[in-house]
């Protein structure tokens, strides 16, 4: 695969690839911080991948990889929660092409938000501030926090699906 | 049963407890719903984050904020976006000439002095040198030069770009930090502490590292690029004229590269890592042998870590073998009896 095609397809695809690692880590910085490690290796692999190959599914199976070695690296810590036989089943969720118009959707569904749900979601996944420093900020307890988050996630969830069904 | 949006937003956040994480995963495995919905609310997290962030962060340095931030392009769209901003920003700064180096695309934050790179950004200095430093990129911007800190980027001009104790120039390059070293590619002079070298086409520099863990990797890594032959191999060939290994690892000896195997019966038997010879063996006092071979020991652990066994040893009632796993040393201990991995871990300084 030539350069130009490798950074078009890691730009257009980079959410969905983030969004895999993230469901495999449940850790937005991680998931980051292995985006890179990806999109490193694919850079260096990008000979043995075709113009046309699909490069979701490519960048499955590197991320796939590179979640593994993540998780090994963390061998003193037993908390990985999510089992490694299940990682290949949750990554080929990703392998689908209508992640665009979720997108789009969500960016309306966000600009909907009242303000103070913004700026809730804004500091949590914008900013990645921890919940603890959050509910310090916002004068708010952490449970409350927590169900406000939870809360919000779940109407953007389902303005998401309504806009996606034609049913905003 | 948890409402499974709530199981997985929980799940997202950290928050699950031991009940709840058994939960999740037996969900993961039977429900394939269940998976569809993890793989949504893991995408809108990331998207979340992309959106917003190319909402809220401010600009930095002299650049215009991007007005393509967060919008999903092709690349030759994102091109001449590039372009059009750049000639946006030239039309904007042309009654004002900057002082110092300009963002003329993409999406920055600046962090304690550091530049975070949110979208990929084009830094143009005075000389008309640039920088395109990728997403994520973390890094400080000089009059002439990019100290970066993380991330990398392709480099135009009398650009010097250090980075993990280098400073690399050239003409058009790409310096990119992966791990603890910099790839590097491009026709670039690099200088390490005075000493300057030239290099063409992909060279990779490791940093220099002192700490004691690195240096055995260093070591380890070393002396299994010159062996022709495996840890378990040399255990085989030690006990071919009886006894149990309780002890085997890779050295260096007087310039060769050797695998070192002591026997329960009181021998050490040295093995040439390179053509597979015993070349020598001593009476020496050792420890008495394990339930489950070191053999058996070494495949167990290298099916819990893929990587290259290097020494084994026997302790109280475990077998800890040591593995060179991409650029760290794991070790992983093995129950002398049942054979189970009862513990693994990076080697650390």
């Amino acid at each position: 695969m030539r350069e130009e095609t490798l950074v078009t397809n890691i730009i257009r695809h980079k959410r969905v690839i983030e969004g895999m690692i993230t469901a495999l880590v449940a850790d937005s910085a991680v998931a980051e911080d292995l985006f890179q490690e990806v999109a490193i290796i694919m850079t260096r692999k990008r000979e043995e991948a075709t113009e046309d190959c699909r490069f979701v599914a490519w960048a499955r199976s590197i991320a796939v990889n590179v979640v593994r070695d993540w998780r090994k690296r963390l061998a003193r810590h037993p908390l990985q929660l999510l089992d490694d036989a299940s990682l290949d089943e949750v990554a080929a969720e990703f392998d689908r092409d209508d992640w665009d118009d979720r997108r789009q959707a969500l960016k309306h569904c966000t600009e909907e938000l009242p303000a103070r749900e913004r700026q809730v979601v804004e500091m949590r996944y914008a900013h990645g501030e921890p919940v603890a420093e959050m509910a310090s900020t916002l004068s708010m307890s952490r449970g409350a926090l927590d169900t406000m988050l939870y809360r919000v996630r779940k109407a953007l969830y389902m303005c998401v699906e309504g806009r996606l069904r034609g049913t905003p | 049963m948890i409402d499974p949006a709530l199981l997985i937003h929980r799940y997202l956040e950290g928050l699950l407890d031991a009940e709840e994480g058994r939960e999740f995963n037996a969900r993961v495995k039977a429900e394939p719903e269940f998976r569809a919905l993890l793989a949504r609310m893991s995408y809108d997290v990331a998207a979340l984050r992309n959106l917003l962030a190319s909402e809220a962060a401010p600009a930095s340095l002299h650049g215009p904020r991007s007005a393509v931030s967060g919008l999903r392009f092709a690349w030759p769209v994102a091109a001449a976006a590039a372009v059009l901003i750049g000639i946006v920003a030239m039309v904007l700064f042309s009654g004002t000439p900057a002082t110092g180096p300009t963002v003329i695309s993409g999406k920055t934050e600046t962090v304690n002095g550091r530049m975070v790179v949110k979208e990929t950004a084009v830094i143009r200095f005075l000389d008309g040198a640039t920088a395109e430093l990728e997403s994520s990129t973390e890094a400080v911007i000089h009059s002439k030069g990019v100290d970066l800190q993380r991330g990398g980027g392709r480099f135009r001009g009398a650009v010097r770009v250090s980075a993990l104790g280098a400073i690399v120039s050239g003409g058009e390059f790409k310096v990119v930090i992966h791990a603890d070293s910099l790839i590097i590619n491009g026709d670039v002079e690099i200088d390490r502490g005075g000493l300057r070298t030239r290099s063409t086409g992909e060279k990779i520099v490791a940093r220099e590292k002192r700490g004691a863990e690195h240096r055995e990797w260093v070591r380890h890594d070393r002396e299994l690029r010159q062996a022709s032959i495996t840890l378990e191999r040399a255990i085989e060939i030690a006990t071919r004229k009886g006894g149990a290994a309780v002890e085997a690892k890779l050295e260096e000896d007087e310039g060769k590269i050797v695998f070192e195997v002591k026997l329960a019966g009181g021998e050490k038997v040295e093995i040439d890592a390179v053509s597979g010879e015993e070349i020598d063996r001593d009476p020496e006092k050792t420890s008495a042998a394990p339930a489950i071979t070191l053999a058996n020991a070494i495949e167990i652990a290298l099916r819990d870590v893929p990587g290259k066994a290097v020494e084994v040893d026997v302790e109280k009632d475990a077998i800890e073998v040591l593995i060179v796993w991409g650029d760290r040393l794991v070790w992983v201990k093995i129950d002398s009896k049942s054979g189970a991995v009862v513990d693994r871990g990076i080697e650390e300084d």
